[in-house]
């Protein structure tokens, strides 16, 4: 392990332990308040932690005990952990060139003999700005002053790299880039990223802690975090339908669960609110009576305005919420708003949203509060424990 | 074209201060004698007084950059207990009437006073000296550079010492790299405006250092000794003081203006590096 982390401000209701693994890249998402910038400061030593202790690489960053005023507290400048902002930062009285070879230069006993405006060089190279080498902070736009404060701080060559949400204060149309950048450079280095953006964790890293009230509530790859989760703001941020509920029945094996849906979570559903059951795919078998999540993607919802069994001929009950053809859900809801996004429009209605293409939406043509029926297959549904 | 709200009566209150400020400088340049302009503020006296007064100052000033920025960084920096009481104290001698000034000093360095038979011991005497000049300045001239620079470093903020840090830099070399080159604007400014207080400083110094021509006779002093025998000398030598007061105050204002954190803002548009992010040459205009 790179890195081995606890610790606990009690003032801030915030308890976090993570490891980071030598050239991996972490990713901490979380709402505002979660705790995600004392996470930071604390790494970077900008605070000292009310109880913990963290190595990094064998180099002791703080190691507090319990109710103690003592304990050792490493300063920012011997930790060898460089802190990239949302702002760069760049030291307005320095040129591009002097605030990358600021690092270099500032190091104590390191390697004297590389010259730190050569290396600064190399540096700007590295992130495509050697053009800007001799302009001052001023003269640069936001993206390339990030551009620049990335190899600043990578310069200094840090054993830990920290970005806080460092696409966040750009427009749009530069994130981009600067995220090519980021990746290239964040291969194979130790880095904790924190970010709002669901792109960013998949693009940068490795591995996502979500984070919630100080505490991290989720963690695991990427992948397989993003595509489960077990939070309203965590699927909010995967961008995919959660409903809650508990394991009713299950096929032996996995393949198929059936989960009856919580009424107290304010899934409001316009059916017979107990008993709720929706059909779902599993990876692995779940045990009927554990807490059960399912997920499924805006995209994978059709929307009508009349209940889907009266365009069938079969004699199925669509308000039961059952499967009206093999191997379909559909839930009775009422249409909450509209919002253009990109190419589709996105229908969020009490407990699922579902993602139209403008035509569809014209053809429906949806008012609030409007009866509708959301229908989705059991293969698009994903159950997994929560 | 902006709107301008300020009702008319108000300028002509404005007015009339300005003009409050700038008469009297001009009723001095007319009372001026200039067919003996020069002879009068190159007496033998005058230059022993001009020299004294811009050695001493230039002393004090140094003085005061030296005890004054650690002062303030420690005032704006840190927090402990007593904080607030601490830099009302230091910023007293703003406010108290220099005699008093000159009083205290007398009674803490005097031949008879705190640390005046310390000094003593050792063949030390400050009262009645040229050093006594320049500790008269500086204790009147000490707090104009510590507000300023106080001012100015908190202002600029923590977060660039913070970057700074991060990047591995030693608490000294943040402050050398880093600190100091942010503030310089207000620490040439604070230290401009010290140094034009220790060279007006009149009452501290008459107090604590009397009045020994070559020796502690400042030109302030050499002024009101002058209105009582050669009131033409007096007004000639207020005039080189008013020019090195205009000279000084416009220096000030130059290097509070110069400030790199507002120094212009942004040059470039955000949009041009999505596209373009290869060398884009400098712009003339």
């Amino acid at each position: 392990m790179s890195l081995q982390f606890r610790a606990r401000m009690p003032d801030r209701g915030f308890d976090v332990a993570l490891d980071v693994a030598e050239g991996e890249t972490l990713a901490v998402l979380g709402p505002n308040g979660a705790g995600k910038s004392t996470l930071l400061a604390l790494l970077a030593g900008l605070l000292r932690p009310a109880e913990g202790r963290a190595d990094l690489d064998g180099t002791v960053l703080f190691d507090v005990p319990p109710a103690s005023r003592r304990g050792t507290v490493l300063p920012p400048h011997r930790r060898g952990v460089s802190l990239l902002a949302q702002e760069a930062l760049l030291f307005p009285h320095l040129t591009a060139l002097e605030n990358v070879a600021f690092g270099p230069r500032s190091r104590r006993g390191g390697d004297r003999s590389a010259d730190p405006h050569t290396l600064a060089r190399t540096w700007l190279d590295e992130v495509d700005a050697s053009g800007l080498a001799g302009r001052r902070p001023h003269e640069l736009s936001g993206g390339q002053a990030q551009r620049i404060a990335v190899a600043r701080a990578l310069a200094s060559e840090p054993r830990l790299l920290l970005l806080d949400e460092p696409m966040a204060a750009l427009d749009a149309a530069v994130a981009p880039a600067l995220r090519r950048t980021l990746r290239r450079v964040l291969a194979g280095r130790t880095a904790i990223i924190v970010t709002h953006d669901i792109l960013d964790a998949f693009t940068l890293a490795d591995r996502v802690v979500v984070m919630d009230g100080g505490r991290i509530v989720d963690s695991g790859p990427t992948r397989t975090v993003l595509d489960r989760p077990t939070s309203p703001f965590h699927a909010g941020l995967a961008g995919l339908n959660l409903l809650v509920g508990t394991v009713a029945a299950s096929t032996p094996g996995g393949g198929e669960v059936d989960v009856e849906l919580d009424v107290e979570l304010g899934v409001e559903l316009g059916v017979e609110a107990a008993g709720t059951r929706v059909r779902a795919r599993a990876d692995a078998p779940l045990e009927p009576g554990r807490p059960a999540a399912v997920a499924i993607r805006p995209s994978h919802i059709t929307v009508t305005v009349t209940p889907p069994a009266t365009d069938t001929t079969t004699t199925t009950t669509a308000a039961t919420a059952t499967a009206t053809e093999p191997g379909h859900t559909v839930l009775e809801a009422h249409v909450l708003d509209l919002e253009q996004r990109g190419d589709v429009v996105r229908l969020r209605t009490e407990h699922l949203a579902a993602d139209l293409t403008p035509g569809e939406a014209a053809a429906l043509d949806l008012t609030e509060g409007q009866r509708v029926w959301c229908r989705f297959a059991q293969a698009d549904a994903l159950a997994y424990p929560r | 074209m902006s709107y301008r709200s300020l009702p008319r009566w108000l300028i002509v209150v404005a007015i009339v201060g300005a003009a409050f400020v700038v008469l009297p400088l001009a009723g001095m340049v007319l009372r001026v004698d200039w067919a003996n302009f020069l002879p009068l503020i190159t007496s033998e006296s005058s230059l022993d007084a001009l020299g004294l007064s811009l050695r001493t100052s230039l002393a004090a000033t140094a003085l005061c950059i030296v005890l004054g920025v650690p002062m303030a960084l420690v005032l704006a920096r840190t927090r402990f207990w007593g904080q607030k009481v601490l830099r009302s104290l230091v910023l007293l001698p703003l406010v108290l009437p220099p005699v008093v000034g000159g009083l205290a000093l007398l009674s803490t360095f005097g031949r008879r006073g705190l640390l005046g038979q310390t000094f003593d011991a050792f063949g030390i005497q400050l009262a009645f000296s040229t050093t006594a000049v320049v500790l008269a300045q500086t204790f009147v001239a000490l707090p104009f550079l510590v507000l300023s620079l106080e001012g100015a470093l908190r202002t600029v903020g923590t977060r660039y010492e913070a970057v700074g840090a991060t990047l591995g830099a030693s608490p000294s070399t943040v402050l050398r790299r880093i600190t100091l080159p942010l503030v310089l604007p207000a620490l040439l400014s604070g230290a401009v405006l010290s140094f034009a207080r220790a060279l007006g400083e009149f009452g501290a110094t008459l107090t604590f250092a009397g009045s020994l021509q070559g020796t502690t006779r400042t030109l302030p002093l050499e002024i009101y000794l002058q209105r009582e025998t050669d009131p033409d000398a007096a007004v000639a030598l207020s005039l080189v003081l008013v020019v090195v007061a205009i000279v000084v105050v416009a220096v000030a204002h130059q290097a509070g203006e110069a400030s790199p954190l507002r120094r212009g803002r942004r040059l470039v548009p955000d949009a041009q590096d999505s596209a373009d992010i290869r060398p884009v040459e400098r712009r003339q205009s």
